[in-house]
């Protein structure tokens, strides 16, 4: 079996797009690559002055019985010794500097990115997805730069440079010694793909048991109660046998790359000398007699060419990785599904008047009409039920509202300005939203009811006034640390109702003249109801609310109610008009009290 | 180091590959008299050479030892590092099995996931520096070191000490270096854990901080996180590229003083050249040896401290009281009678009791209702009642025996407890509601038909056997608790039932379909059903009242609806809220 050589051109490809990517964040760090392009050929200069001045030192002074010569050639090596250390030192050091700024760079940028797409980029995404981009691939390109693309130039240098000398010195001895080399190119080839494809699939194995460790121990308590330990520890050992039994394959194939690797470093110096023999008796010189001196420093030489000729395939390898990450990343930052917005604002102060004309919506160009021809007002001050069963997209109505989505048909306007020519600065001053999900921040309570707004996070009273009024503050001050209590991710550490009453501080805190309120429908206990019932009729006596009503308590207290199915507006009025007139709405809100 | 814990690992699991290592060790020695042979054959080759004799048997050895090499090398490589997985895989499987079995108090007082995910994954892997990778290669560098330096005495005394001690040196910056890498590697990790965490929270909540214009305040969070990590890894560079190479500029620097010193010998007649050349590779040989040992030294104690690691899981104990008795009295066919008596019981994170001095009975088939506030101890009060949590001695009572004195598998096996927040599988639906290997299919479409799932999973692309969690469907907050109740609907065998608001996030229309589910399933056991909602516990026989920890009130429902209690004030404003179209509307303020 012949193994292809390891073809250049993907990691080239690789190595542009990671290029292309990279450059706008490297490029602040100019002055580090500076030193690394200045500090590494030097550095590999200096290494290659050692054999030389070995050489010299012993067909020179030694061999001439001359200690001040042999001193002389000492003091040149320690220096050649330590100017190699500083220089290839900062060289790489230089390098990890830049790559690695540039890294948190791009990092940035990716993050900056994501959070600007609108709802549509993530509902094509899963979140996991969108973390790796952030930080596997990330890592992987900053990985080609610094292990794959410099070290390579480096060892490139150095094989060069060390082949040079050698051939220098002595062209027939060094052909004589690298004799071996095809058949080292050809093993290290071979050996190199297996481990790849052993290291791809032991990576995959290895993610895989993380996720059943975390499985189960999250799952223990319920494996244990059906009596399911037998089936878990299954299928975990099946999986982590896998790891052991590729790990022993990877392990056959390791070794015996490093021990022909060793092998054919004897042989070549067996090589060298066999050719010294066959030469003794010649003359010094091209051709002819190899000196010992020649010798001791081919000796040498072999000793340090062997080990970046075994990496070189690696590094090689290395960029290959880097290409498919560079890819994914180009194409997420290539992906543009921003909420295009304008500038304009909103004149006079007060409550806007809301209203959707004609408005049609799909979330993709090949779904179902979500919103279909949705005509409707909502006037300052009034509170305006949206109705429908699952699906009718009466939360759809309210994300469009929020600029969650562009891409509709028909025209949203605020006081007759379309929400696409608004400012969105301008519509987050008019819109607040209260949603159905709490969603809580690993932060503070403080931090979760002001959202990082500089304005109320500043003002710790207006932040406490929002939670009195939400009916928040009474579990938030007997809490021990009060609004500085840290709250778990998800607000694992409070309850359901508790959550919600959070969320509802938020609008409080805001004083947006509209509130967007989806109505949750979890149940909590009958204390915390009536504490949303009261914050929530706070908000209908002061703010025009539109509401995503599912309990008929809230939907009696609105002036209006606007019931949809399947996307399109079936009835409007006051509730107990609809009570009299559809017999449609009559069932819906029958079916709400169960 | 304490030799207790290397015996004990040495018993427990490394003596079994003690024939392997032997071999190992044996071709271990051959590669290393190779490896001291070469520089031998090479001296021996430039004195013939010097002499003006014959090289040629010197450099025919030479290839000889090279293809000796390649194989030995080969042999004693796979055959010393393979065990080393073995070890690590007993020990994972013994780790994971150890985990199933350890007690909820465990995970919630001592140890946090990511940290237990740690020590069985990357600790596991640690462990194999003691046997593998550690100890042979450990002996593998002492004896080529100490051949090394002998045949390095035999030439010259002063040279060799003059290349020997400042490699000692280099060793202790080395080892230094090593561990600070470790140190700081483990550290990164963590905070490339901790970005991600916040990354998948604030990618998840997209909308909502768009929607406030968050932006600025999330992207400082995650700056912050980011400027960490940079931070971290800049310190990891440092070291790795300042401190690492310091044996081999130390060899280098070896060379200069043979150079030097041993070109006087040689213009003194001292020394050959030979023996001088010699010497050469001799350093070379001695920077590598040494540069082995300072890994290795760190890898040794990087691999003890891991192995100390995992026993202090694998010695946690498990929550089977000594003495359990597995036997338990047969049980009336409609559900066994329970009983608690003065019931205290505090969580092992709480500072107060989540539950003080409650004593009730519930006969056997009875279903009773249990209410309460957030934080009133209902959910503690089941997880006592399932053993989630041991509950005291003399507390818990079923069919008179003592649950306290029961080893848990009994217990479990009678007791059927379904959580407000399921826990799912990233499996199948199928192997989710079954959590067993084989199905039965009438019982498992019977399940998910009371369960209110069986439309919606035949929606799914793949029907029961579509894979939930992160590489398949999410599941809604609903559809995770009806596929909870469809695994209780599906499993059989048990007598008491423990349902923790398993209907909160239902709608009202399924949520009634449930009901009348749950109370018809068939054979009816003893059940304890929490709620807020007065639909679910209007058809209980009893409700019990919890308020702050307390039993405060317990009765029909009919009989509490018409007290001044909590519970009639939550009926009165649920049925309030709930009140028939036809009523008379309420005034609005």
């Amino acid at each position: 079996m012949t193994a292809p050589p390891a073809s250049p051109s993907p990691a080239r490809a690789g190595l542009a797009a990671s290029a292309r990517l990279l450059w706008p964040f490297l490029a602040p760090h100019r002055a580090w690559l500076w030193a690394v392009a200045l500090a590494t050929p030097l550095g590999v200069a200096a290494d290659a002055l050692k054999p030389v001045l070995m050489q010299r030192a012993i067909d020179g002074p030694i061999s001439a019985h001359d200690p001040a010569g042999a001193w002389w050639y000492a003091g040149a090596f320690a220096g050649a010794v330590v100017a190699h250390f500083l220089l290839s030192a900062l060289g790489v050091y230089a390098l990890q500097v830049a790559a690695l700024r540039a890294l948190a760079a791009l990092r940035r940028g990716v993050f900056t990115h994501i959070m600007a797409q609108g709802q549509r980029f993530f509902d094509a995404r899963t979140t996991g997805a969108l973390m790796t981009r952030t930080t596997t691939d990330v890592e992987a390109i900053s990985e080609s730069l610094s292990q794959g693309l410099v070290r390579l130039v480096g060892d490139a240098l150095l094989i060069t440079s060390t082949l040079g000398v050698m051939l220098w010195m002595n062209a027939a001895l060094t052909l004589v010694a690298f004799s071996v080399s095809p058949l080292l190119v050809w093993v290290v080839n071979l050996c190199r793909r297996k481990l790849r494809e052993l290291y791809g699939a032991l990576r995959d194995v290895q993610s895989d048991l993380n996720g059943r460790f975390a499985e189960s121990i999250k799952g223990a308590a319920e494996v244990r109660r059906y009596g399911a330990e037998a089936q878990v520890e299954g299928r975990f050992d099946e999986r982590s046998r896998e790891f052991m039994r590729l790990y022993h394959r990877a392990n056959w194939w390791d070794a015996g790359l490093y021990a022909i690797m060793d092998g054919l470093s004897s042989l070549s110096v067996g090589l060298a000398l066999a050719y010294a023999a066959h030469r003794a008796g010649a003359p010094v010189g091209a051709g002819g007699a190899v000196s010992v001196g020649v010798l001791v420093a081919f000796i040498d030489a072999l000793g340090r060419v062997y080990v970046p000729i075994r990496e070189f395939s690696g590094r090689l390898a290395s960029l290959q990785r880097a290409a498919a990450a560079a890819e994914r990343l180009l194409e997420l930052l290539g992906t543009r599904d921003e909420v295009p917005g304008g500038a304009r604002r909103l004149e006079g102060a007060g409550a806007p008047t809301i209203r959707f004309e004609g408005v049609s919506f799909r979330y993709a160009p090949d779904a179902p009409l979500a919103l279909r021809d949705v005509t409707f007002e909502v006037r300052p001050g009034e509170v305006v039920a949206l109705v429908g069963a699952t699906g009718s997209g009466k939360s759809t109505a309210a994300r469009l509202l929020l600029r969650a989505y562009g891409g509709y048909d028909g025209e949203i306007t605020l006081n007759d300005v379309p929400l696409r020519e608004l400012d969105p600065r301008e519509a987050r001053r008019q819109l607040v939203a209260v949603h159905q999900d709490p969603q809580l921040f690993k932060a503070t309570l403080a931090e979760n009811i002001h959202l990082w707004d500089p304005a109320l996070a500043a003002a710790p009273e207006r932040v406490r006034e929002a939670a009195r009024r939400a009916r928040a503050s009474g579990f938030i001050e007997s809490l021990a640390a009060g609004y500085e209590s840290e709250c778990a991710s998800g607000g694992a550490s409070l309850s359901v109702g508790q959550r919600q009453l959070i969320t509802i501080a938020r609008a409080f805190a805001r004083p947006a003249p509209v509130v967007i309120l989806d109505e949750a429908t979890a149940s909590v206990d009958a204390l915390t109801e009536r504490w949303i019932d009261e914050a929530t009729a706070e908000l209908f006596a002061e703010r025009t609310v539109i509401v995503i009503a599912h309990r008929l308590s809230t939907i009696a207290k609105a002036d209006r109610v606007v019931m949809l199915e399947r996307g399109a507006v079936v009835a409007q009025g006051r509730h107990e008009e609809l009570l009299r007139e559809s017999a449609a709405y009559a069932r819906l809100v029958g079916q709400g009290e169960g | 180091m304490s030799a207790r814990l290397l015996v004990r690992f040495w018993r427990e699991y490394a003596h079994k590959h003690l024939g392997t290592y032997l071999l190992g060790a044996l071709f271990l020695l051959l590669t290393n008299l190779l490896s001291a042979l070469a520089p031998k054959l090479v001296q021996w080759g430039v004195e013939a050479l010097e002499a003006e004799q014959s090289a040629w048997r010197w450099a025919a050895a030479l290839l000889g030892v090279g293809v000796g090499t390649m194989v030995v090398r080969t042999l004693s490589r796979t055959l010393i590092f393979n065990p080393g997985r073995v070890v690590e895989y007993d020990l994972k499987r013994d780790f994971f099995a150890h985990l199933l079995r350890l007690p909820r108090r465990y995970f919630e007082a001592q140890l946090s996931a990511g940290e237990l995910i740690n020590r069985g994954t990357n600790d596991a892997a640690a462990v194999r520096g003691l046997i593998g990778y550690g100890s042979l290669q450990l002996l593998n560098v002492t004896t080529t070191l100490l051949i090394t330096v002998w045949q390095m005495l035999l030439i010259d005394v002063a040279l060799t000490l003059y290349c020997a001690l400042p490699l000692a040196a280099a060793v202790v910056v080395l080892r230094w270096a090593v561990l600070q890498m470790f140190e700081l590697t483990r550290a990164s990790l963590s905070q490339v854990g901790a970005l991600s965490d916040q990354l998948l929270e604030v990618y998840g909540a997209a909308g909502l901080v768009q929607s406030f214009g968050a932006e600025g305040g999330v992207a400082a969070r995650f700056d912050a996180q980011n400027e960490a990590l940079l931070a971290l890894n800049e310190r990891l560079q440092r070291v790795a590229v300042w401190g690492l190479p310091v044996v081999s500029v130390m060899g280098s620097l070896c060379l200069v003083a043979l150079i030097g010193a041993g070109g006087q010998g040689v213009a003194r007649g001292d020394l050959t050249l030979g023996a001088l050349t010699a010497l050469v590779v001799y350093v070379g040989q001695l920077v590598g040896c040494v540069t082995s040992l300072g890994w290795l030294t760190g890898a040794l104690q990087r691999g003890y401290i891991s192995l100390g690691r995992m026993y202090e899981v694998l010695d946690a104990p498990v929550d089977t009281p000594a003495g359990a008795s597995a036997l338990l009295p047969p049980c009336a066919p409609e559900g066994p009678r329970l009983e608690v008596r003065d019931l205290t019981f505090t969580h092992p994170t709480g500072e107060r009791p989540a539950l003080r001095g409650v004593s009730f009975t519930v006969a056997p088939g009875e279903v009773v209702g249990v209410f309460g506030l957030t934080g009133s101890g209902k959910s503690a009060l089941l997880d006592v009642l399932s053993r989630t949590y041991a509950p005291p001695a003399g507390a818990v009572w079923v069919d008179g025996v003592d649950v306290s004195a029961v080893a848990p598998e009994a217990h479990w096996r009678r007791v059927c407890y379904v959580q407000q927040q399921a826990f799912l599988f990233s499996l199948s639906v199928r192997e989710n509601i079954t959590l067993a290997a084989h199905t039965d299919e009438a019982r498992l479409a019977a399940a998910l038909d009371a369960a209110c799932l069986a439309g919606e999973v035949s929606s799914f692309p793949q029907g029961v056997e579509t894979r939930v969690g992160e590489r398949g469907v999410t599941l809604s907050g609903g559809q995770r608790q009806r596929a909870a109740l469809a695994r209780a609907f599906y499993r059989e065998g048990y007598q008491l039932l423990l349902l923790d608001d398993v209907l909160s996030a239902v709608d009202h229309d399924t949520e009634a379909r449930l009901i009348s589910a749950l109370y018809a399933r068939q054979p009816r056991c003893t059940t304890l059903i929490v709620s807020h909602r007065m639909s679910v516990l209007e058809r209980a026989d009893r409700v019990l009242v919890l308020d702050e920890g307390a039993l405060v009130a317990q009765g029909t429902p009919q009989e509490l609806a018409r007290g001044e209690g909590l519970y009639a004030q939550a009926w009165r404003a649920q049925s309030g809220a709930n009140a028939p179209p036809s009523a008379p509307p309420e005034e609005r303020p």
